[in-house]
């Protein structure tokens, strides 16, 4: 085997799977057309893989299954517990905006509250616009 | 049945908007209602009036005993209201007990108003029709703006008097109707026959109130604009100011400030001091728009608002109709609008300074 048998050897797979760049792949089918162990080793290769494909599936262990489902159950809690922290990051910071909404309320006015005199207003209207050029001096109030 | 009657004999079911043709330009109706008010103030006259007020729930009827003597203007309701605007009188209502004197003032009449009203509005007579047995120009008052008509009056061609009165929506549906059922215009003569039914005993006054009330001048009224006060020049709607007052109201002196369009009269009420809901006379409904939010009486005549802005108390009374008196609402002082950002930002300070103090 030749230095550059040794060289194109690692690619022989690839070639197989048509999976090399243009350049790669037109060394290693070259070098195919000259060298008859390299053929062998090609041929052998493609046999081997022939064989892999035709051996019918194969059942994971149940110590291995019951592994990879450990796994799968860490990553939920795992992503169970992210959800609760961002719920209750989510809700604090919705309790602390709605106290904040709460406080923000304007603050209670310090003049003091009176009475208004809505009597007084409504007789003082009906005596001062009596003078307009169109007086309706009768009040009524809508029955309750 | 008496509602009903009452509504037929004011002639309801006849009389109603429609397009007529003019008959004299806005000039001779403006003097018709000038006359018509010295009218109302000198004419001896008596009879029965009905008044008709239609709202959202139907309509409140009253009917009213009117009495002009000697300048001495009495009306009286049948179920609540004795009002006596002359000579040093007073507002009664019979029905929640209260009597508010009133100061002996004489009612500004002002040049104004006849140039606010024909700004405003088209005056025109459009016909003349038998009321009462007396023949009545019919005087309609349309708004320039949108060809509102507002009102159409009937003034009695011999003494100048009202003897109708319609007031319409955009619509031309009636909102408020007064009309004389019985008019006597020698009321001296017939006193006995159509003298008002006077209650004898009034309630407790409200408010003790001197007799004697001087308007505010011109020079006072700025230099209650300067220390705060909100005297606008002049109100949404085309309202021109026509006097100021300080009211005397027992536990406070309000300002007072009347305003004209020459057909409606609208007075703004400012009072330092919050307001307190629950202490408003019953009936109070809240009412909001763009930008404001006030209390109202809805159906009741004429209408009220009242809200707090900045330790200030405002009210405003008036017979505008009420799209118009809203409008001024908004246009006068209110409690700034807080934004979320705002809140939250003072809200959260506050939470700190519990933290850290």
């Amino acid at each position: 085997m030749s230095d550059r048998c040794s060289a194109l050897e690692p690619l022989h797979s690839a070639w197989l799977d048509d999976e090399l760049a243009p350049a790669d792949r037109d060394a290693v089918t070259a070098h195919l057309r000259r060298c008859a162990d390299c053929r062998v080793a090609v041929e052998s290769l493609k046999r081997t893989r022939g064989l892999l494909r035709s051996l019918p599936p194969r059942q994971p262990p149940s110590a291995l299954l019951s592994g990879a489902a450990g796994v799968g159950a860490r990553r939920a809690r795992a992503v169970a517990t992210t959800s609760r922290m961002a719920a209750a990051s989510l809700l604090v910071v919705a309790l602390i905006g709605g106290a904040a909404f709460a406080l923000g309320a304007e603050p209670p006015a310090d003049f003091p509250v009176v009475r208004v005199p809505v009597e007084v207003y409504l007789a003082d209207h009906l005596l001062h616009s009596s003078g307009g050029l169109v007086p309706a001096p009768v009040p009524v109030e809508a029955a309750p | 049945m008496r509602a009903a009657a009452l509504l037929a004999a004011a002639g309801l079911v006849v009389a109603g908007p429609g397009g007529v043709a003019a008959l004299e330009g806005d000039e001779a109706a403006v003097r018709l209602l000038e006359r018509a008010s010295t009218a109302a103030r000198t004419q001896a006259y008596a009879g029965e009036a009905l008044l008709v007020v239609w709202g959202e729930s139907g309509p409140t009827i009253t009917t009213a005993e009117v009495r002009n003597d000697d300048g001495e203007l009495m009306v009286e309701t049948e179920d609540r209201w004795t009002v006596h605007l002359t000579g040093g009188g007073g507002l009664v209502d019979h029905a929640q007990g209260w009597h508010v004197p009133l100061p002996r003032v004489r009612p500004v009449r002002s040049s104004a108003d006849r140039r606010a009203l024909t700004e405003k509005y088209q005056v025109r007579i459009a016909r003349v029709e038998h009321i009462l047995d007396r023949d009545c120009s019919v005087v309609e008052i349309t708004r320039r703006d949108d060809g509102w008509l507002r009102e159409r009056l009937w003034i009695d061609d011999a003494s100048s008097l009202v003897l109708r009165r319609e007031t319409y929506d955009a619509n031309g549906e009636r909102l408020r109707l007064l009309a004389y059922l019985k008019l006597d215009l020698e009321p001296a003569v017939n006193r006995g026959r159509s003298r008002p039914t006077r209650r004898s005993e009034l309630p407790v006054p409200l408010t003790h109130r001197p007799h004697d009330v001087k308007a505010i001048s011109t020079a006072q009224l700025e230099a209650l604009r300067a220390s705060g006060w909100t005297v606008p020049p002049r109100l949404p709607g085309g309202y021109q100011p026509v006097a100021g007052y300080a009211v005397d109201a027992t536990d406070s002196q309000p300002l007072h400030l009347l305003y004209r369009d020459g057909l409606y009269s609208v007075s703004l009420f400012q009072q330092r001091g919050g307001l307190d809901p629950d202490d408003l006379p019953g009936g109070a409904q809240p009412v909001s728009g763009q930008g404001w939010a006030a209390w109202e009486w809805p159906g009741a005549l004429p209408h009220r608002l009242v809200w707090e802005a900045g330790g200030t108390t405002f009210s405003l009374v008036g017979d505008a109709p009420t799209d118009e008196l809203r409008a001024i609402a908004a246009a006068l002082p209110h409690p700034a609008e807080t934004g979320v950002l705002d809140r939250l930002r003072r809200g959260l300070q506050r939470l700190w300074s519990w933290v850290a103090p």
